[in-house]
This record gives C-alpha cells, sequence and structure tokens, in this order.
C-alpha cells in the first residue's frame, strides 16, 4: 500500500468531520471561557478578581479579548477552511447520489425481501424530494458564506460613535461626513418609564455638499449615503463655565466621563463623573431617586499634577472651588450617542443564515422518497419498497451503528 | 374587565396551572413506580387540564399587560415551561407514549416554580424590547427550548430503560430503546432547526436595536455553544453512528446548556441580554 506523503494526510485531516468536531469543540471551550471571564478589562481588573498568577494566565493566553484574539480568529479560519474542503469533496459525491443513489442496494434488499421467484423482472425506479439529499451540504456552505460575510463585514465595514446635544454638529472620523444633532426627545410615559429616544439627524456629505434629514429610534435606524444610523445611547450633559478670579474664562459642554482641562493651567483637570437628575443621599450613598430634574447634581473629581485632590458632589449653579479657578455646572441636559455602520457584507452574512435554515429543512423534512418496483414479464407487480420503508431502514441501521455508507 | 381583573385572573390561574403539575408529576410518579395503569391514565388528564390552565393564565396575561408575555424571566420561564408541555403533549399524541411524561413532567415543575419565584410585576418595555421581532424570536425559542426539553426526557427514559429490568409494564408503556433513540433524535432535529431560527431572527433583531447583528452578548454566546453541542450531536449520529447511549447524554448535555443559557446566563452574567 502507498504510504501517504505529510501533504496528503495534512489535507486529509483538514477535511475530515474528526477535524471539524475537533475544531468546533475548541470554539465552544473558548466560547464558554470568554462568556465567564469578563472581557475587555483593564489589567488591574483580573489582578483583583481572579489573583495575580491567574490573571498572568488570562493575560497571557488572550482569555480577556478572546473573541478577537489572534488563536481564536486561527480557530475559525481552520474551521472555514475545513467547511470549504469539505463542501468541495463532497459536491461530486451529493450530485452523484442526487442523480440516482442506491438502486442496486435498493434492489438487492427488495430481491431478497420478495416471497416469490421474482425470476425476470423489469425494474420501475422514482425518487422524489431528491433535493433534500443536499442538505447538509448546503449547511455546510450556509455556515461558511455566514461567518465569511461576518470576518468581511468587520474588516471592510466602518464603525464609528459620536455623541452631542442638539445643535453640534461633529465629524466622522475618516468618511468626510458630518452628523449634526437636530433634535434628540426622550419620549416618557406616565410612569415616567422611558418609550423612546428619538434623535433628529441631518448628514452631511462633505465632497458633494449634499445633505439628508431623518430621524434615528431605538430599533427604527436611519439610512443615508449607505450607512445606517442608530439611536444607540444616551447620557446627561452640562455646560461648565471656568472662572478665573471670577472672570470668566470659557464655557464648555461637558459629557457624564468628559475632562476639562484648563489652558492657562494644564495640570488642573475636571473629570464629570456622574449625574443626578433627582439627587438623594441614602445608606447606599448618593442616588437619584428619579429621572426627572428635580434636584440635580453633578459627582466630580478634581486632579492637580496627575493626583486627586477633589471628589464630590455639587449642586447645578453651584461653584466647585480651586483657586484661583471656580467651576460652575449648569444647564443640564441629555446628551445622545449615535452609532454610525456600513456592512458591505451583511449581505452575504443573511445570505448564510438564510442558506442554513433552508438546508435544515431540507435535511430534517424534506427526505428524499423513492419507490422501487419489481414487475414480472406480465406486468405483474411482484415487488416494491416505497421511501417510508427504506427511511425506517435507515434508521435502524443507524441505531445498530450500520449506516448505509452512502 | 380592566387589565387589573385580568392579572389577578392570571395570578389565579398561574396558581391552579402549578398545582396541576405537582400533581401530574405525583401521578406519573405513582404511574411509573408502582406501574398503575391508572395512575397513567388520570395523570395525563391532569396534565392536559394544567396545560390548559396555563394556557388560559399566559392568555390573560398579554390582555391584562397588553402586550405578549415573553418579556422578562417570569414571563419567558413560564413560556418555557409551557414550550415543553406543548412539545410535550405533541410527541406523547404522536408516539402515544405516556411514560415520557414521568420525566418530562419534573422538568415542567421546576421550571414553573423557578417561574413563581421571579416578580410577577407588569413593566412597560423598554424601547429595545418594543419590536415585532420580540414575538417571532422568543416563540421560536419557546418551541426549540421545549423540543429540547422533551428529548431530555426522552433521553431520560432511555438512560433509564437500559438499567431496569423488562417487565409487560413497560413493553406497553414505553417504546423500545430503538424507538427511543429516534424519538430523541426527531425531538432533537426539531430543536435545533428552532434554535437556528432563534439565532437567526435574534440577530436581525440585534442588527435593528443594536446596530450589530452579533456582538458576543453571554446570551448569544451561549445560544452558539448550544448551537454547537447540538450540531456535534447531529454530525457524530450521522456519520459516526454516535447512537444510544452516548446520543442520550449528548442530549441531557444539550439540554444543561440550553438550562445555563436561559437561566445561568441571565442570572450570573451580565449582558445586554440581562431583562431577558
Amino acid at each position: 500500500m502507498k504510504k501517504k506523503s505529510v501533504l496528503q494526510s495534512v489535507f486529509g485531516f483538514l477535511h475530515s468531520m474528526k477535524c471539524g468536531i475537533l475544531l468546533l469543540l475548541l470554539i465552544a471551550a473558548a466560547c464558554t471561557a470568554g462568556s465567564l471571564i469578563l472581557q475587555d478589562q483593564i489589567p488591574a481588573y483580573y489582578e483583583v478578581n481572579y489573583g495575580s498568577q491567574m490573571a498572568r494566565w488570562i493575560l497571557t493566553l488572550q482569555l480577556d479579548r478572546i473573541f478577537t484574539c489572534s488563536w481564536f480568529l486561527l480557530l475559525t479560519v481552520f474551521l472555514c477552511l475545513n467547511l470549504a474542503l469539505c463542501s468541495v469533496t463532497r459536491f461530486g459525491v451529493t450530485y452523484r447520489e442526487s442523480r440516482r443513489y442506491n438502486l442496486e442496494d435498493r434492489k438487492q434488499k427488495l430481491l431478497t425481501s420478495m416471497k416469490e421467484d421474482a425470476g425476470d423482472v423489469v425494474w420501475d425506479y422514482r425518487c422524489r424530494r431528491r433535493l433534500g439529499l443536499w442538505g447538509p451540504w448546503l449547511c455546510h456552505v450556509g455556515l461558511l458564506l455566514l461567518i465569511a460575510g461576518f470576518a468581511l463585514g468587520r474588516q471592510f465595514g466602518l464603525e464609528s460613535y459620536i455623541y452631542g446635544v442638539p445643535g453640534e454638529t461633529k465629524t466622522l472620523e475618516e468618511t468626510g461626513y458630518e452628523i449634526t444633532i437636530e433634535d434628540f426627545q426622550i419620549d416618557l410615559r406616565e410612569d415616567a418609564t422611558v418609550k423612546q429616544y428619538t434623535a433628529s439627524l441631518t448628514i452631511h456629505e462633505q465632497e458633494s455638499g449634499r445633505s439628508v434629514f431623518g430621524t434615528a429610534q431605538v430599533n427604527y435606524p436611519m439610512d443615508a449615503f449607505g450607512m445606517r444610523i442608530y439611536q444607540n445611547s444616551t447620557g446627561w450633559a452640562c455646560q461648565v463655565d471656568v472662572y478665573r478670579e471670577d472672570v470668566l474664562e470659557e464655557t464648555k459642554l461637558l459629557c457624564v466621563g468628559e475632562v476639562l482641562s484648563v489652558e492657562s493651567m494644564p495640570d488642573l483637570a475636571l473629570v464629570f463623573q456622574k449625574f443626578y437628575p433627582d439627587y438623594a443621599m441614602t445608606d447606599q450613598g448618593a442616588v437619584s431617586i428619579s429621572s426627572e430634574l428635580k434636584n440635580p447634581c453633578a459627582g466630580f473629581l478634581m486632579y492637580y499634577d496627575g493626583q486627586v485632590i477633589a471628589a464630590d458632589t455639587v449642586g447645578i449653579d453651584h461653584a466647585v472651588l480651586a483657586e484661583p479657578y471656580r467651576f460652575v455646572f449648569h444647564d443640564p441636559q441629555p446628551y445622545t450617542l449615535i452609532q454610525v455602520l456600513r456592512d458591505p457584507f451583511q449581505w452575504l452574512a443573511a445570505l448564510g443564515g438564510g442558506v442554513i435554515l433552508l438546508s435544515l429543512l431540507l435535511c430534517f423534512y424534506w427526505r428524499p422518497e423513492e419507490t422501487v418496483t419489481a414487475r414480472g414479464k406480465d406486468g405483474r407487480v411482484c415487488g416494491w419498497f416505497h421511501s417510508r420503508q427504506v427511511t425506517r431502514v435507515w434508521e435502524e441501521e443507524a441505531i445498530q451503528g450500520k449506516e448505509e455508507k452512502r | 374587565m380592566t387589565a387589573e381583573m385580568f392579572l389577578q385572573t392570571e395570578n389565579i390561574l398561574f396558581t391552579a396551572a402549578v398545582a396541576g403539575y405537582l400533581a401530574a408529576t405525583a401521578l406519573y410518579f405513582v404511574f411509573f413506580a408502582v406501574k398503575k395503569e391508572g395512575a397513567g391514565q388520570w395523570a395525563g388528564r391532569v396534565f392536559a387540564a394544567a396545560f390548559a390552565l396555563h394556557t388560559l393564565a399566559m392568555t390573560a396575561r398579554g390582555i391584562g399587560a397588553g402586550r405578549l408575555p415573553l418579556t422578562n424571566q417570569y414571563e419567558f420561564a413560564t413560556s418555557f415551561a409551557w414550550g415543553i408541555s406543548l412539545c410535550y403533549l405533541v410527541f406523547m399524541i404522536k408516539y402515544k407514549f405516556r411514560a415520557l411524561g414521568a420525566f418530562v413532567s419534573p422538568v415542567i415543575f421546576l421550571i414553573i416554580g423557578y417561574a413563581a419565584m421571579q416578580s410577577r410585576e407588569v413593566r412597560e418595555l423598554m424601547p429595545a424590547l418594543r419590536s415585532n421581532w420580540l414575538a417571532i424570536h422568543v416563540s421560536t425559542a419557546i418551541i426549540s427550548y421545549g423540543a429540547f426539553g422533551v428529548a431530555f426526557g426522552v433521553s431520560m427514559v432511555y438512560l433509564f430503560r437500559g438499567r431496569m429490568k423488562e417487565d409487560a409494564f413497560h413493553q406497553k408503556e414505553m417504546p423500545d430503546l430503538e424507538r427511543l433513540d429516534l424519538i430523541s433524535y426527531r425531538t432533537v432535529s426539531l430543536g435545533f432547526l428552532f434554535l437556528t431560527l432563534v439565532i437567526i431572527t435574534g440577530a436581525i433583531w440585534a442588527e435593528r436595536a443594536w446596530g450589530r447583528y452579533w456582538s458576543w452578548d453571554p446570551k448569544e454566546t451561549w445560544s452558539l455553544i448550544t448551537w454547537i453541542i447540538y450540531a456535534l450531536y447531529l454530525h457524530v449520529r450521522l456519520s459516526r453512528g454516535w447512537n444510544g447511549k452516548k446520543a442520550a447524554w449528548f442530549a441531557v448535555i444539550g439540554f444543561i446548556c440550553v438550562v445555563f443559557t436561559y437561566i445561568g446566563v441571565n442570572t450570573w452574567i451580565p449582558g445586554i441580554h440581562s431583562y431577558a
């Protein structure tokens, strides 16, 4: 027997089901780790929560960012390779089977099951729902399309975020588009719960000078210039006046999480840490007891030369002192976070999903039905097989681990 | 009737359904352990009555809340139990397999018991949940999880049957091992098809609501893990002849994943699906 070369062995393994199963198991294990370990945190988080030894393992194996790390991507690439090779090698077999399959085998089964001697018989073979044979093959192709669509979309798509309050215009980095936030409304119910967020936006294409106006709501994104614009999130923003010895130096809009640096004293920085529309002090600390602007307060941190010099909460229109400066928060208003996406390969992923669904329907509920009939010379039917019986034979054989090599 | 009255009615019907499932579980146990034919007949009747009450309870809640009752832990847990009940009844009638109830009804009772411990307060929907995709996504999940629940029950019967001495009761009331394996395969096939539909409809909805059709949220990730487990089951079964005991264990592990995807992920892992 001719010995296989290393290349042939590797190829053989790569397109084998054993390889596919191994890869799926590894991906499932990686996904489990990725869901149990909080992703994309700073190293200190893992040290605090898992101890330094475990944290070192997590960081070394990139378990803190599994879904984007190189070894996970490599596993996915190998899975794609396995699916592609499988699809190529199985195509011919499936095609031949779908033309006419198992007739000889059926003949033999029929002959052995006939009670009387058939003698010279004429065989009649009918088969319908042959398409069902393509189910497993299509499933592999669909999965391949889905993964390819997802990967290409991530690679060549655009994802960007802007945030701001009505009246602001923001530039989408590296795109040549600007977004003006015309209006932002939060639709509340009687019980003060949020019904809908609506951002009215104008998208400007800098090159052509064209503009498109529209609204983006949760579940109802806006489409413009081949991009999809989503109302993603919201938060609070305040105007902050900066006084130096009672002289207004600047006024800046500050969103929660943003830092205000003073030009004339770069070592001094104010961080807008949290906003309480209806501030109250409880046993659990500072909370907002409603989302209405009844008692608005701003939580802040003041840094000087990298050191925290103050951490407190201040009422709106009250001053935060850091001699010779005075900071006054005023005019709180909600800001909107807008997400902009362009995924040129989303159709490919959608096609993949559709193909997978179709393939499963074919696999499970469109199984081929065949009828094999044997007629004697006088035209009398002396034996027949129908798919229902044949199907049962397959299943019983599968039970006994003797499935036909189809 | 006002919304408040519908919700009060739901409370009564739900409690009655829980009691019904408990009674059915006890009767199925008597039927299976003591091998009393009469207990089996009564178990079937009580189970069907509990299912009817359960259906009415969900309908009353839907009317009272003014929306489909599929949006929080309580509502989804009760729907999950309802889905398993529905699938059990369908498969029980199709395969005339009443003894399956002895293994499925305790699962239903545990899940509906979990539902009973959740807050039943009716809350308005947050903007992300106000979508027609909610009904499609969650309904398919109910059928999928229901089918996997039944596959779990059938597989447990398989594993038990292999250890029990064969007698007239078993021969009459339970399919043979081959048929059990086949029923398990068919239920897994149904569940797998619907799980695929769940993931696809979820992806379409996520694209509209969150701007990404796949974002490795823990719920998404665990749905994928569950999908992989059942995909492996189907693969090794068809190509490697892994059936019988091995397939039964696979179905059991798969259902543990389903339960973790539903309860474990929501309870222990924060994510954008945390409200579900």
